[in-house]
């Protein structure tokens, strides 16, 4: 590999990963808008920016967790998951084998 | 083929059961109801014909342009969807630093809440105060801020674009899945060949995509022509009926006590669903017949 295409690549390599960065931050815009107003107060969070808060609002998770009754709803949302992920694959299992040759010569 | 050797026939019945009471009763159910006269006015339920079919199809109401949006949005989202989520696949199955941070990256939208994304989209189209529109005012693009979601005329563009930047994530996992498994001799026989990465894009990395691709074009499909939440979220249809698709409109005919009309448009998107489905299935199993 001469120089000149070595030098190509290694152009290539870092215009990819630009772009990837940049892709990625204006992508991750609207998260960040999440997780920095999740730190501020109720009056400057109905701003929406990305302004980083004066003083970081670390009540605001407790209130969530104990208000907002975190723990039941977390562990709801984890049932629902488990038992409707199981409840499918299981049926779908059994469905997509019927009527097709079981893989053994044991009766299944 | 020795039928001992068989799965048993009772391995269906589970989800026969479920499909039918579930899916096929309730279709069927709500098929008759839109011949009816089913409201909340109503004391006893009658047959009307296609009195509710005339309605809905009628100039004099907004069901055509509920309809026309519907279809638009899953054209167009399945387009943008899976071009946008090709070019970040193909990406990022490059050599790039830290790149399972820019695949999480990519990905985390998807898996949002559409109600999430409605409130965090809100806040930033907003026209005074949105994120958007400032950063637009701070490179000097004044001219280019806009009442993203109040003005009648780019309101359904903004929630296109909005459907598009959460979708595209779940996309590029799937095309990247695919483009993974693809060998990389091909590559390295082209690169011998003296073949462009345009070439090799060209030529080996869309037509062996194209299985997946066909997968990806159906579920955007059938999302897009069930799309609800976004929608609702972001707009509730407005301004006007501007941004109105199909189950917003059913979700808003059902909450004015018109049970019929409500049951009508949802009749004709099963309808239409079910001819798009046999066709891309039907393609599919020809696609998968043609490879093997």
């Amino acid at each position: 590999m001469n120089s000149r295409m070595r030098n190509r690549r290694r152009w290539q390599a870092v215009g990819v990963n630009v772009l990837a960065w940049a892709l990625s931050l204006i992508l991750m815009a609207p998260l960040l808008l999440i997780l920095v107003n999740s730190f501020k107060d109720s009056v400057s969070a109905s701003d929406m920016n990305l302004a980083l808060p004066a003083s970081p609002q670390w009540s605001n998770y407790s209130v969530v967790v104990e208000k907002g009754k975190l723990g039941i709803t977390f562990l709801n949302s984890m049932l629902y998951s488990a038992a409707t992920t199981a409840g499918c694959t299981r049926r779908c299992i059994c469905s997509s084998c019927w009527g097709s040759p079981c893989p053994s010569t044991s009766s299944p | 083929m020795n039928k001992n050797r068989m799965y048993p026939t009772w391995f269906i019945f589970g989800a026969l059961l479920l499909y039918v009471v579930l899916y096929v009763l309730p279709s069927v159910m709500g098929i008759a109801y839109s011949f009816t006269d089913w409201s909340v006015y109503s004391q006893e339920v009658h047959y009307v014909g296609l009195k509710n079919f005339q309605t809905v199809f009628s100039a004099d109401y907004n069901y055509n342009r509920m309809l026309g949006n519907t279809f638009l949005f899953t054209i167009v989202t399945t387009l943008a969807k899976n071009v946008i989520g090709l070019a970040l696949a193909v990406l990022l199955t490059k050599k790039v630093r830290l790149l399972n941070f820019h695949r999480a990256v990519m990905y985390l939208p998807c898996v949002l809440s559409a109600l999430i994304v409605g409130m965090i989209f809100k806040a930033v189209l907003n026209p005074k105060i949105g994120l958007l529109n400032m950063a637009l005012r701070a490179i000097g693009l004044d001219v280019l801020a806009k009442n993203w979601l109040t003005d009648s005329k780019i309101a359904f563009n903004s929630v296109m674009a909005v459907d598009i930047w959460k979708g595209m994530g779940y996309i590029m996992t799937i095309l990247i899945a695919g483009i993974m498994s693809i060998s990389p001799t091909y590559y390295e026989a082209a690169e011998i060949d003296g073949g462009n990465a345009w070439q090799c894009f060209r030529h080996i990395t869309l037509p062996l995509l194209t299985p997946t691709l066909t997968v990806t074009t159906v579920l955007n499909v059938i999302y897009g022509l069930k799309v609800f939440d976004t929608v609702y979220a972001l707009t509730n249809g407005g301004p006007g009926y501007a941004t109105e698709v199909l189950y917003t409109g059913v979700y808003k005919e059902f909450g004015l006590g018109r049970y019929a009309v409500g049951t009508t448009l949802s009749s004709i998107m099963t309808v239409v669903m079910l001819i798009v489905g046999y066709f891309m299935i039907k393609h599919m199993v020809q696609g998968g017949g043609g490879e093997a």
